[in-house]
Formats: structure tokens, C-alpha cells, sequence
């Protein structure tokens, strides 16, 4: 049984908001009497984690992923449940923890913003006491891995976002954590840029090791480069396993979306729900544990069929269908 | 400890991105002080001196107190602006203490400003007002001393204001008081020998007369040794009054913190 590197258990925390009423007679009753409520961020999340696993940690927006990251990398102070990361209690031993993580917050940049990149990380090098040799080494790695030659003498304030967002990333690494938590680093990114940070994480993982936690909405970003998936909803864990095996579960459905010659009255197929489109197109929909995809193209063999397209559930679709609600954990 | 002065230099680099913010600078201390000193120059008319204090003195005390009040400027938001835009992350994910960070990223902007805004704006008011030499050399080490136990209380107190952001969430109204308060109280906007009796009996019991004022007063030896032995120790108690007090709100308020945004 291997000792797993990050140990939660049962975390909470909740936040104090302030409560507006509406209107102007409401919102001056509330300068003197201000009235506040409180929201659970994280209520009661548990899970371990193995060294080298690559996790995606998925919910919708106000799920608690964030705040959960912000637990567990030592920077806010939970009010209940345990942690411990690499042998460390983050808010305890913060100071001395986090010399062990790296994180790469999307929206927040640790770069100086007037000064070339270098000067950053020259800053940084200071900071973890990175010897020559392994600063030396991972900035070469990173400018190579990660394009970033032409920009790195240039001020932060005139990069783009994906020139920025690689910048942070290797800023965060520069020091060769264990533990690396990615916040929604592909946000705002396009296909290439992203891709980019995509391969870089999988060989982050895969060649060196390091232990991953990844939370985005792009649920591409979880399929390239984690085996694992975490769901919070309402600060809850509502999934926590394979990524295959949540599309296993839940793929029910199979599309299948026929453009035909004409319009059709289409027989009735036992467990296939036929639904009209645009044109003259129609779409079966059926569970491809019961009905096979043969069976139903073979009752269509007596029509004459211009195109024709078969749609999977894949994890986008279901983690969207758990949102709304429609797939219930 | 090499790390504390990557930051002072990253703060120094940082402000010399800023020519044309510190020339104006320049520009308007300059200009403060002119305007102070006409003033002054009036209200003197043709007395030589007033209860013993001289037309130079006065203006020795502004171009000293206002010139190092613009180049000790502290950013008061520093913690805040982090609140409010998230990066305090950043801050909270590095191992080094963010206080001690704060306080080199302060001492590079201010060691910025005694070189590219200080010197210069005494070199400027010295040679179209003129100001008075220090006393002596065992004076000019003394005061020296005295004005670098004066920063650590402007910085504490600067420092317990943006902690105050932990609670509330835009601390300018604080900022403004505070500003207000070590401007008429440090005697950097009227000099202290013209403040009545009663006022002074209260300045006594504050620390901020210890800013700027009892630097000054060393500097042009208006008070014997002893006395400033007695200052020092007033700036000392002062520096261990409110260290303790940043500490205990730095305890706190690091618990309280709540990370605004995604």
C-alpha cells in the first residue's frame, strides 16, 4: 500500500457574505444594519492522492474548487476537517510547505509587470535558493518546452495572455516541486496555446513524475492529461474516479443523426426515440447498451441516405448533463 | 537573507521604468516647498527671529521634513490592491515572510528615491532658498540614526493601515487620517516650535513627532545630547509599541484573509 502524498479529510470552510437588499430604502437600512449570511465554499470534502497521479478537479463555477485549491496550498485556513500534503500541514507549516508545491493560478499573474521575464525569475530563484545548477537546467527546459525564447527578455506588460500564462507556468516550476496545482490555466487561451500548456503538463506528469491537480472548465484539458476525475458540486465531492470510468457509467446515449434523401415517415424502432431536425434530417437517440448501432442503420436500409453522423457522450457532455442536473450522481 | 535584497532590487528597477513620475515629483515637492517658505518668508517680515527660531531653520525643517516625507512615501494599499485583485495568492505561496518582503520591496523604492528624488530636490530649494548645514559631524551621525528609527515608525504604522484591509475592505479613509494626522503632528506642515504648549504636552505621548521632527531637531542641534538620548528612547519604545500591535494583526489578520475572485 503506497502512502498517498495528499491526505483530506473532511474539509469545510465557510464564508461570511454581506446581504444587499435591494432598492435605495433597502441598501441605506443595510449601512447601519448590515446583514449577513453565511455560505458554505466547502462542505465536508474528503480524498487522497497518490504521488505521481495526474487529477482533474472539475465543477461549475461556485463549486469550491478554487477555494478548495486555496486549502490545500496553504494560503486560507480552513475552519474544520484535516490536511496533509507531502507530510505537511499547509496552513501550519506554510512557510516551509510551500517550497514543495508549485501553483499556476490562470487569473493571477506572480510576474513583475514592468520587468523583463527573467528578472522574475531571477527574483524566484532567490526566493526557493534554487541552486545554479537546477535553475540552470529547468530554465532551459522551460524556454525550450514551452516557445518561450523570443519573449523572455521582454517587460511582462507586453506579452499576450498565452505568452504570459507559459511565463507563470514556468515560473511556478522553476523550483522542481512534487505537487503541482494548475487553477484554470487554460483560461481565455486559444487551441494552440492551449495545446502547448496541454503537453507540457502530460510531460510534467509522465516524464518527471509530478503529481497533478487540474482544474478547469475545458474538459479537453482533464482528457488529455489526467486519468483521474474529481466532481465537486456545492462544495461537495459528487465523482471521484476514472475518467473512463464516468463515461462508461453515464454514456447511455448514442446519437445517431441521419440527413436523408427526402422526408421520410420513419417506422417506429423499439427503444430508439426518433426526433426531427432541420431539412430533411432526423436524429435517433438510444442506449448503446440495448439497442446496437447495426440494428438501428439496418431498419434504415430501405431509405435513400445522403450523410449520416453517430454522436458519443463524451465527458464534456456528461459533466455539462450533471450540472443541469439531468445526471444524478 | 539574499533574497530580501533581490526584492529591494526588484523594487528599485522597478521604479526607475517611472522617469517622467519622478521628475514631476521633483517638480512639485519643489514647488511645496517654495510655496511653504514664501509664506514663512512673509509671516517673518523683517524679525530675525521668532522665539528664537530663525527664517533658515524653518526652512531647513520644511525642505528636510517634506523632501524625506515624498521620498519616504509608503504605499498604504499595498496589501489591499493584493486583496482586491487576488495575487495576495502569489504572496501567501512563496517562503519568505510577506511582511519582511514588503518592507525590501519598500526599502528599494525608497533607496530610489533618496537618490533620484531627494538629492536632487535638496540640491534644487539649497541653492534658490538655501538651507542650513547640519550642527556638527557627531550631529549629522545622530541624526542619521534618529531618521532611520523615524522611517521604522512611519513604516509600522503605514504597515498596521494595510493590514487593516484584512477587515475592511478599502482602507483609504484610514490612509487619509493617518496622512493628515503625521502631516500637522511630525511638524512637516507647520514647524513644531510654533505649536502651543498644550498641543506639544499631547505630541509628547505620540509617536509621530519622532518621524521627522526630532530628526530635524538634531540635525540643526537644537537640543542637547542628552535630550536626544531621551528621543532615542521615545522612538525605541515607540518601534516596540507598534511592531507588537502589526504582529498581533498580522496573526490575525492572515487567518481572516478571504481570496476575492475565481
Amino acid at each position: 500500500m503506497i502512502e498517498p502524498i495528499i491526505r483530506v479529510e473532511n474539509l469545510k470552510k465557510t464564508f461570511k457574505v454581506s446581504k444587499r437588499a435591494n432598492g435605495l430604502p433597502g441598501r441605506i437600512a443595510n449601512l447601519f444594519f448590515p446583514k449577513y449570511e453565511y455560505k458554505k465554499a466547502v462542505d465536508g470534502i474528503s480524498f487522497n492522492i497518490l504521488q505521481g497521479e495526474a487529477v482533474g478537479f472539475v465543477g461549475a463555477n461556485g463549486a469550491g474548487k478554487s477555494t478548495t485549491i486555496k486549502m490545500l496550498s496553504g494560503i486560507i485556513y480552513p475552519d474544520e476537517g484535516n490536511i496533509e500534503i507531502a507530510g505537511f500541514i499547509p496552513y501550519k507549516d506554510r512557510k516551509k510547505y510551500v517550497s514543495n508545491i508549485g501553483v499556476v493560478f490562470g487569473q493571477k499573474s506572480q510576474l513583475s509587470w514592468d520587468l523583463p521575464v527573467v528578472d522574475s525569475f531571477e527574483l524566484l530563484r532567490r526566493i526557493y535558493s534554487i541552486s545554479d545548477s537546477v535553475y540552470k537546467q529547468n530554465f532551459e527546459k522551460f524556454v525550450d518546452l514551452l516557445d518561450m525564447s523570443s519573449f523572455i527578455n521582454q517587460p511582462v506588460r507586453q506579452l499576450s495572455l498565452g505568452q504570459r500564462m507559459r511565463a507563470d507556468i514556468a515560473a511556478s516550476l522553476l523550483h522542481s516541486p512534487r505537487i503541482v496545482f494548475f487553477d484554470e490555466p487554460t483560461i481565455g487561451l486559444d487551441v494552440v496555446a492551449k495545446e502547448k500548456i496541454r503537453s507540457f503538463i502530460r510531460y510534467l506528469n509522465k516524464e518527471q513524475g509530478v503529481t497533478i491537480i487540474f482544474t478547469t472548465h475545458d474538459m479537453q484539458d482533464i482528457e488529455q492529461t489526467c486519468e483521474r476525475l474529481i466532481l465537486i458540486d456545492k462544495g461537495h465531492k459528487i465523482y471521484d474516479g476514472s475518467i473512463n470510468g464516468l463515461v462508461d457509467a453515464y454514456a447511455y446515449e448514442k446519437k445517431l443523426v441521419v440527413e436523408f434523401m427526402q422526408d421520410y415517415t420513419i417506422d417506429e424502432i423499439s427503444d430508439v426515440l426518433i426526433n426531427d431536425l432541420e431539412g430533411h434530417s432526423k436524429e435517433f437517440v438510444f442506449n448503446p447498451h440495448k439497442v446496437s448501432v447495426k440494428s438501428v442503420i439496418n431498419n434504415l436500409s430501405k431509405y435513400d441516405i445522403v450523410d449520416l453522423t453517430v454522436e458519443n457522450m463524451n465527458i464534456e457532455r456528461i459533466v455539462r448533463q450533471i450540472y443541469e442536473g439531468e445526471i444524478k450522481l | 537573507m539574499s533574497v530580501y535584497f533581490e526584492y529591494i532590487k526588484i523594487a528599485f528597477l522597478n521604479k526607475c521604468t517611472y522617469r517622467v513620475e519622478c521628475l514631476l515629483g521633483i517638480l512639485s515637492t519643489c514647488l511645496q516647498i517654495f510655496i511653504s517658505c514664501a509664506i514663512w518668508k512673509v509671516l517673518y517680515g523683517t524679525n530675525q527671529n521668532i522665539n528664537d527660531i530663525t527664517y533658515s531653520m524653518v526652512v531647513t525643517n520644511f525642505v528636510l521634513s517634506q523632501g524625506l516625507s515624498k521620498a519616504f512615501s509608503v504605499n498604504d494599499f499595498a496589501i489591499q490592491q493584493k486583496i482586491n485583485d487576488g495575487t495576495i495568492c502569489n504572496e501567501f505561496l512563496k517562503p519568505v515572510d510577506y511582511r519582511i518582503s514588503i518592507l525590501a520591496t519598500n526599502l528599494g523604492e525608497i533607496l530610489f528615491n533618496l537618490i533620484a528624488f531627494f538629492l536632487p530636490t535638496v540640491l534644487i530649494t539649497s541653492i534658490f532658498i538655501g538651507i542650513l548645514p547640519p550642527s556638527g559631524l557627531i550631529n549629522s551621525l545622530l541624526f542619521l540614526l534618529s531618521i532611520i528609527l523615524g522611517f521604522i515608525i512611519l513604516w509600522l504604522i503605514s504597515s498596521i493601515v494595510q493590514m487593516s484591509s484584512f477587515w475592511i475592505i478599502n482602507v483609504w479613509s484610514i490612509s487619509t487620517i493617518k496622512n493628515v494626522i503625521i502631516g500637522v503632528l511630525s511638524g512637516s506642515l507647520l514647524p513644531l516650535w510654533f505649536m502651543p504648549e498644550s498641543v506639544l504636552q499631547i505630541i509628547n505621548y505620540t509617536p509621530f513627532d519622532s518621524i521627522y521632527f526630532i530628526p530635524i531637531e538634531i540635525y540643526l542641534g537644537t537640543i542637547s545630547l542628552y535630550e536626544i538620548m531621551g528621543c532615542y528612547v521615545r522612538q525605541v519604545i515607540w518601534i516596540i509599541i507598534l511592531y507588537s500591535l502589526s504582529r498581533i494583526m498580522w496573526k490575525f489578520g492572515k487567518k481572516r484573509l478571504v481570496v476575492q475572485g475565481g
